[in-house]
């Protein structure tokens, strides 16, 4: 049994906490007021400098808004022409050089030959929808032989054009059918002579428009 | 006065394990310092001797003490403070165990019944120990408001924080309770609290309180006494006391007297009513002339009195016990039963 008659009234009594709980509250409550306070003045300016920038901002852009979209169009033109420019590149590599092929063409015909027609031909290749257009050549080259052995002359020409000359760029040389052939010509009264002539089809590699 | 006495809550259900208790208005100022350890024992932790502190006897005005600055071994959280005054009351009332009886337990009804003099401003309070049949006995104590002021400015801030505020008769009670639990296996028997103006005579049968009988005469009035019966100084008294060299046993009998005849009555009281016989007397307090009380109660009771030791009733921590204790500890009762009362109100333990 306990005997416990305390006297202590309700006024008297105090926490044992070395920190009093209500000066705690108070300035618990003090802190937080201010806390919220300085917060609400911190977004206050933030907000205010916020508004400055963004206003300083606009009469920058206003300035310069017109030099901007010149800028663009300068841009857009540039992109145009640059288009073109690839354009016309990669049609003239598709084109092939007639002048130069004529001149190589030169330094390999035999002097026996002579040619009687010379044409090129140009076809239109791989038309699929996404794959790189290509032009494809083709020399129909039409000639007569005088003199020598003319079959000689002939697979010396085609030779030529198989060299590592035209390796590159003819992918095949075929003489057609009856396209190499004789024909016996009257010169005179009794006197005839036999001409050679002879046909060839040089395919070149199709060249692609990149 | 009586907004104040209504005011008064007991029994506040807050968990305190540490608490100091300190008996004031005394010749000295006792403190013990007493812990609930881990294993729910209660240790004493500290105890210490500290100067007087004057208490206000008379009836006007607020007094302003300087604060009393515990050593640090000594500070607790939750101080309970003992007044030791002889203004003090104490009383044990039986009063018929009905409702009504309850709803009178007022102001007037305990001025009256303890006595308390008119034109002193007193709190009082009271707890209802036990219903016994048709009785229930209350513990009523009061204190001048004065003097209660007076304990509450001692402790005025920081730790420790005063929780409990007792009359140091009703604060003893604790001690002596627990002391008769631990080892005396709730014999029927009578403690005796040598005050120095007031000595305590409390009767207990089956662990609980019986009878609560004041006298107002203490080891003062042996000094007073012996120094006019000699014509000495007070300074030679306690040797007198002591020694054989001169034989006050005579004077000293007529001093003590109103004492054992109280005594007496309180013996005859319990063993009537509770129909058992005391077996024990246990002494202590301020035992000036020790011999000359093991003597008269000897005589008078015949049953040689046991010195008890307050401080030896709970376990102490080593070192607990500070150099001016020695030869003092049974002067302990009141400040160990001021800081049991609020441990063991808080911890309802088998003791």
């Amino acid at each position: 049994m306990t005997y416990h008659v305390n006297l202590l009234l309700d006024d008297e009594r105090r926490s044992a906490s070395p920190v009093n709980l209500g000066m705690a509250l108070r300035m618990g409550v003090v802190v937080a007021v201010a806390t919220l306070l300085l917060i609400i003045v911190m977004l206050f300016v933030k907000s205010r400098d916020v508004q400055i920038r963004a206003a300083d901002a606009q009469s920058k852009w206003a300035h310069l808004e017109p030099q901007y979209k010149h800028l663009l169009a300068l841009r857009a033109s540039r992109d145009e022409l640059r288009a073109s420019c690839r354009q016309i590149e990669a049609c003239q590599r598709s084109r092939l050089p007639m002048g130069e092929e004529l001149a190589q063409l030169q330094l390999g015909v035999p002097a026996d030959i002579q040619f009687t027609a010379l044409r090129f031909n140009q076809f239109a290749g791989n038309q699929k929808a996404g794959a790189v257009a290509t032009r494809s050549y083709e020399m129909h080259i039409t000639g007569k032989i005088s003199g020598g052995d003319p079959k000689e002359s002939v697979d010396g020409l085609i030779k030529y054009l198989s060299s590592p000359a035209y390796t590159n760029r003819v992918e095949a040389v075929t003489v057609p059918n009856n396209g190499f052939r004789k024909e016996v010509v009257r010169v005179s009264a009794g006197e005839t002579r036999t001409d050679w002539f002879f046909e060839l089809v040089c395919r070149y590699r199709p060249r692609s428009f990149e | 006065m009586i907004s104040a006495f209504a005011k008064l809550k007991f029994g506040r259900k807050a968990i305190r394990t540490d608490v100091v208790g300190l008996d004031v208005g005394g010749v000295t100022t006792r403190v013990v310092r007493l812990k609930r350890l881990d294993n729910n024992t209660i240790h004493v932790v500290a105890a210490d001797v500290l100067p007087h502190v004057d208490l206000p006897l008379g009836a006007a005005g607020d007094v302003r003490p300087a604060p009393l600055l515990l050593p640090k071994p000594l500070r607790a959280r939750y101080a309970s403070v003992a007044v030791t005054s002889p203004q003090g009351g104490v009383r044990l009332l039986s009063i018929p165990a009905n409702p009504e009886s309850l709803a009178g337990l007022n102001f007037a009804f305990f001025t009256e019944m303890m006595g308390l003099p008119e034109g002193v401003e007193h709190r009082i309070g009271y707890e209802v120990l036990a219903t016994e049949g048709h009785e229930q006995s209350v513990l009523a104590v009061a204190l001048p408001v004065r003097q209660t002021r007076w304990a509450m400015t001692l402790l005025p801030q920081g730790i420790p924080t005063p929780c409990s505020l007792q009359v140091g008769g009703a604060a003893a009670l604790n001690c002596f309770s627990r002391e008769l639990a631990m080892h005396h296996a709730d014999v029927p028997a009578i403690f005796v609290h040598i005050g120095n103006v007031v000595t305590v005579v409390a009767a207990f049968y089956k662990g609980r309180l019986a009878l609560y009988r004041q006298c107002m005469m203490g080891s003062q009035s042996l000094v007073k006494t012996v120094q006019e019966r000699f014509g000495i100084e007070e300074e030679l008294v306690p040797g007198v006391l002591e020694d054989d060299l001169i034989d006050a046993s005579q004077p000293i009998a007529a001093a003590i007297e109103p004492f054992l005849r109280q005594l007496v009555l309180v013996r005859e009281f319990v063993e009537r009513k509770r129909a058992c016989r005391i077996e024990k007397v246990l002494l202590c307090g301020a035992l000036l002339g020790t011999k000359h009380w093991n003597i008269h109660i000897n005589q008078t009771m015949g049953l040689t009195p046991e010195i008890w030791n307050p401080l030896a009733t709970l376990p102490c921590l080593p070192e607990a016990l500070s150099e001016r204790v020695k030869g003092m500890e049974s002067r302990f009762a009141t400040a160990v039963g001021a800081a049991l009362a609020v441990l063991e109100v808080d911890h309802d333990l088998p003791r």
